[in-house]
C-alpha cells in the first residue's frame, strides 16, 4: 500500500491526471455550501474551526461580564450591580469560562489540529463530530440567553449545595446551569472518544507512538481525563436535578442527603478539569518552542512521562478544594501530598522546555511571545498553587481574594496565553493568511500587563482579607486602591484582547498570504495546503522520526501512501502501536441528521428545566433521530 | 458450517500447538510494557482512595494494621509494574526492527518512571501516618 519510491505529491504534479485526480479528490470530501450547506458538514477542519470561533465568542462575553463585575467593585458600597444581578453575572462567568471557552476551545484546537499531526484525512466518527458541536452550540446559547432572560443561575460555578437546593434557590436558575451543563458535557464525551479513537487508529503510517507529536500526546491525555473526569459532573448534575424536579433527597440532610458528596463529586471532575485545559496548552507550548527553536525537542520521554503523570496524579487532588470542610486529618494530610506531588511533573516540562531553549537561535515571533508570558505566568501561579495546597495556609486564605488571584494565573497563564500562542502559531494554517505581528506585539504586551495589573494586587487583597463572590464592600476595609488598580488592569487586558480580535478579523481579508508552511515547522499539518485541503492529504504521508518535514526537506523526497480511492471518503486505519498499515475504513459524508439528532437532543434538555416528562419526550426524539442517521446507506454498500 | 464435535477433530499438529505458543507470547509481550502504565495509576489510586474511606473506620475501631496492609499491596503492585518495565525495557535491546524497539523502550521507560512516581507518592503519604495525629478530626 505504501508506494516504495518517492513519490510526487499531487499538490505538485503539473500534467493533466494529476489535477484531474486532485480535483476529483476535493470533490469527494468537500463540504456542502450554502445556508442549508452550514447544517451538513463533517469534516474535522469545519468543525474544528466552529469550535474554536464559537468559544471564543464565548470567551468575549464571559469578558465583558467580567469587566462588569470589575466596575462594580470599583468604589466601595457602588450601586452599579445588584447582589443578585452580580451573583448571577459572577456565575456565568465562571461557568461560561470553564465549560463554555476553556475546555471547548481546547477540544476545537485538538480536532482542528491533531487529525493534520498524524497525517489523517479526517476524524475516526465525523458525524460524532458534527453531533457534538452542536450541541455544545446549542447548549452554550440557551445557558447564556438565560443571563438576558433573568432567569440566570445565581448559586457561584460550582453551584454548592445547600445554596442550590430548591429551597435556597427557587427558580429556574439552576435548573438550567444542571441541565446545560450535563448537556454540553456530552458533547466534550463525545469529542473525547473521537479523538482518542483517532490518534490510536488513524496516525499516518510509521507514526508509531514514541514519534507521536508531544502536542497529539497532550490530546490523548487530556481526552482520557475526559472520559474518566467527566461522568463524575454529570452525575452530580443529574443528582441535582432530580432533588429539584422529582423531590429525591441526595444533598437534603433532612432527607438523609448529604451536602458534602456533591462537593465530592463536582471536585472529582472540577480539579481534573483545570489539567484537562493545561495539559493540551503544554502541548501548544511545546508545539511552539520546537518551531521558533528549529530544533527537536529536548527530553521527548520526560514530557511525555510528565502530561501522563499529571494526568494521573490530577485526579487525586479534589479534596484540597474542600479542606475547611471538617474532614478527616488523614484526608487531608493524603491530599496535600498528592497536591504539592504536582509540581513535579509541572517542573520537569519546564526543564525540557529551557534545555530545548538553551543556546538555540530562538525567533521572537507572536507565539513565541506569548509562550514567553505563559512562563512568567503559569509559574508563578504554580508557586501559589504550591502555597494553598499547604492546609495551614489554605485554610488561612480559602474563599479569599488570594485564591481568585492564584486560579487566575493557573488559568489565563496555563491556558489562555497558550491558547492566544495556538491562535497565532495556527491561524495561517486555518485561513492561509498571516496575522500581522506589530499588532500581535502589542497585544501580547497589553495581555501580559493587563492581567498581572488586574489579578496580582488580588494576592494581597486576599491576604488583607476580601473575602471572594462578595458584590461590595465598606470603605472602612482599606481596599478600595488594590481594586481599582484591578479594574484599571482589567480595561488594559481587554484592549489587549481587543487587538488581537481586530488583528484576526483584518488578517482574515488583507493578511499577508502564508503558504504551506510559513514558520518551517515539522509537524504534519504544515505538509499540506492552508487552509487545509478538503482531504488533508491527497495521499496521506509516510513518517520515519519525530521531524518528518525537516527530514524531507534534507532528503528532497517524500514517500507517501497510494492506493486510496477518489471517489468516496477513504482513509488508512493503522496498528495503534506501530502505525503499519491494516485496512481501509470509508468515513460518512456530510449529512443534516447529527444536526436535527442534536436539536432533539435540546428540546429534551431545555425541556427538563420546566417538566420532567420531558425526558421522555426527549429520549423518544433522540432515538428517532438516531434511526435516521444510522440508516445504511450509500457509501457503506459497495458499489 | 456446523461446528464438528469435539472427538472428531483431527489432532493437533506439532506446529499448531508452537504457532499457538508464539502467538500467546507475542500477545504477552506486547502488554508487558503497558503493565507500568496501568499498574502505577491503580496502585496510587487504591491507596489514596482506599486510606481516605478507611479513615473513619480506623479511628472508630483504633486500629491501623488495615492502613498496612493497603500500602503493602500497593507497593507489591507497583513492584511488579517496576519488574514489568524492566523486562520490557530489557527486551527491548533485543527487538529487531529497531523502529520496534524504540516504540518498546520508550513505553517501558514511562512505565517505569510512573511506577517511581506512584511510589513515590504512596510513601510521601504513608510517611505523614507516623508522625501526624491522623484521627484529628474524625
Amino acid at each position: 500500500m505504501t508506494d516504495a519510491t518517492p513519490a510526487l505529491d499531487l499538490r505538485e504534479r503539473t500534467d493533466d491526471e494529476g489535477r484531474e485526480r486532485l480535483a476529483r479528490i476535493e470533490r469527494t470530501w468537500a463540504s456542502p455550501t450554502g445556508f442549508l450547506g452550514w447544517f451538513m458538514p463533517v469534516n474535522h477542519t469545519a468543525i474544528g474551526r466552529r469550535f474554536i470561533v464559537t468559544s471564543f465568542v464565548f470567551f468575549l462575553l464571559s469578558g465583558v461580564l467580567a469587566l462588569a463585575m470589575r466596575l462594580q467593585l470599583l468604589v466601595p458600597l457602588n450601586d452599579l450591580l445588584t447582589p443578585d444581578q452580580y451573583n448571577q453575572i459572577m456565575t456565568v462567568h465562571g461557568t461560561a469560562m470553564m465549560f463554555l471557552f476553556a475546555i471547548p476551545a481546547m477540544e476545537g484546537v485538538a480536532i482542528y489540529v491533531a487529525p493534520l499531526m498524524i497525517g489523517a484525512r479526517d476524524m475516526a466518527f465525523p458525524r460524532l463530530n458534527a453531533f457534538g458541536y452542536y450541541v455544545y452550540l446549542i447548549g452554550g446559547s440557551a445557558f447564556f440567553l438565560s443571563l438576558f432572560l433573568g432567569m440566570a443561575p445565581a448559586a457561584g460555578w460550582f453551584n454548592y449545595v445547600p445554596l442550590s437546593n430548591k429551597e435556597f434557590a427557587p427558580g429556574y436558575g439552576v435548573d438550567i446551569w444542571t441541565t446545560m451543563i450535563t448537556f454540553i458535557e456530552v458533547s466534550a464525551l463525545t469529542a473525547a472518544v473521537e479523538l482518542i479513537v483517532t490518534i490510536f487508529k488513524l496516525r499516518a503510517p510509521g507514526m508509531s507512538l514514541n514519534r507521536l507529536p508531544i502536542f497529539v500526546w497532550a490530546v490523548l491525555v487530556m481526552s482520557f481525563m475526559m472520559l474518566f473526569a467527566m461522568p463524575s459532573v454529570i452525575v452530580a448534575s443529574a443528582m441535582l436535578m432530580m432533588d429539584r424536579l422529582v423531590d429525591t433527597q441526595f444533598f437534603v440532610t433532612e432527607g438523609g442527603g448529604s451536602p458534602l458528596l456533591w462537593q465530592h463529586l463536582f471536585w472529582f471532575f472540577g480539579h481534573p478539569e483545570v489539567y484537562i485545559i493545561l495539559v493540551p496548552a503544554l502541548g501548544i507550548v511545546t508545539t511552539i518552542i520546537v518551531t521558533f527553536t528549529q530544533r527537536p525537542v529536548f527530553g521527548y520521554t520526560a514530557l511525555v512521562l510528565a502530561m501522563v503523570g499529571i494526568g494521573m496524579v490530577s485526579f487525586g487532588l479534589w479534596v484540597h478544594h474542600m479542606y475547611t470542610t471538617g474532614l478527616p486529618l488523614m484526608g487531608r494530610s493524603f491530599f496535600m501530598a498528592a497536591s504539592s506531588m504536582i509540581a513535579i511533573p509541572s517542573g520537569v516540562q519546564v526543564y525540557c522546555w529551557i534545555a530545548t531553549m538553551w543556546g538555540a537561535k530562538i525567533r521572537f515571533a507572536t507565539p513565541m511571545l506569548f509562550v514567553l508570558c505563559f512562563f512568567a505566568v503559569f509559574i508563578a501561579g504554580g508557586l501559589t498553587g504550591v502555597m494553598v495546597a499547604s492546609v495551614p495556609f489554605d485554610r488561612q486564605v480559602h474563599d479569599s481574594y488570594f485564591v481568585v488571584a492564584h486560579f487566575h494565573y493557573v488559568l489565563v497563564g496555563g491556558a489562555v496565553f497558550p491558547l492566544m500562542a495556538g491562535l497565532y502559531y495556527w491561524f495561517p494554517k486555518m485561513t492561509g493568511r498571516m496575522m500581522s505581528e506589530r499588532l500581535g506585539w502589542w497585544s501580547a504586551l497589553l495581555i501580559f500587563l493587563g492581567f498581572n495589573l488586574t489579578f496580582f494586587p488580588m494576592h494581597q487583597l486576599g491576604l488583607e482579607g476580601m473575602p471572594r463572590r462578595v458584590y461590595t464592600y465598606v470603605p472602612e476595609m482599606g481596599w478600595q486602591f488594590l481594586n481599582q488598580l484591578a479594574t484599571a488592569g482589567s480595561f488594559v487586558l481587554a484592549a489587549g484582547f481587543g487587538l488581537t480580535l481586530i488583528n484576526a478579523i483584518r488578517s482574515v481579508f488583507c493578511g499577508e498570504v502564508a503558504g504551506d508552511n510559513p514558520w518551517n515547522a515539522t509537524t504534519l499539518e504544515w505538509a499540506t495546503a492552508s487552509p487545509p485541503l478538503n482531504s488533508n492529504f491527497p495521499q496521506p504521508p509516510v513518517i520515519d522520526s519525530h521531524t518528518p518535514i525537516w527530514d524531507w526537506q534534507q532528503d528532497d523526497e517524500r514517500p507517501v501512501v497510494g492506493g486510496l480511492r477518489d471517489d468516496r471518503r477513504e482513509t488508512l486505519v493503522t496498528t495503534l502501536l506501530d502505525a503499519r498499515p491494516a485496512m481501509v475504513q470509508v468515513l460518512p459524508g456530510p449529512t443534516p441528521w447529527p444536526f436535527v439528532s442534536a436539536v432533539a437532543a435540546s428540546v429534551g434538555f431545555i425541556g427538563l428545566i420546566f417538566s420532567p416528562w420531558f425526558y421522555v419526550v426527549g429520549i423518544l426524539a433522540v432515538f428517532a433521530t438516531f434511526v435516521l442517521w444510522f440508516w445504511p446507506r450509500h457509501p457503506y454498500r459497495e458499489e | 458450517m456446523t461446528r464438528k464435535p469435539e472427538s472428531h477433530r483431527p489432532p493437533e499438529t506439532k506446529d499448531e500447538d508452537s504457532d499457538l505458543i508464539l502467538a500467546r507470547q507475542e500477545g504477552r509481550e506486547a502488554l508487558t510494557p503497558w503493565v507500568g502504565w496501568f499498574l502505577a495509576p491503580m496502585a496510587w489510586a487504591l491507596h489514596q482512595g482506599g486510606g481516605y474511606a478507611m479513615a473513619p473506620w480506623l479511628c472508630e475501631f483504633q486500629v491501623r494494621w488495615p492502613y498496612h496492609v493497603l500500602t503493602a499491596v500497593v507497593l507489591t503492585m507497583c513492584a511488579a509494574g517496576f519488574g514489568a518495565a524492566l523486562h520490557a525495557l530489557r527486551r527491548g535491546r533485543k527487538v529487531r526492527p529497531h523502529r520496534s524497539a524504540e516504540r518498546l523502550r520508550m513505553m517501558a521507560l514511562v512505565g517505569f518512571m510512573l511506577c517511581a512516581a506512584a511510589c513515590g507518592g504512596i510513601v510521601v503519604e504513608y510517611a505523614g501516618s507516623f508522625w501526624i495525629e491522623l484521627c484529628t478530626g474524625v
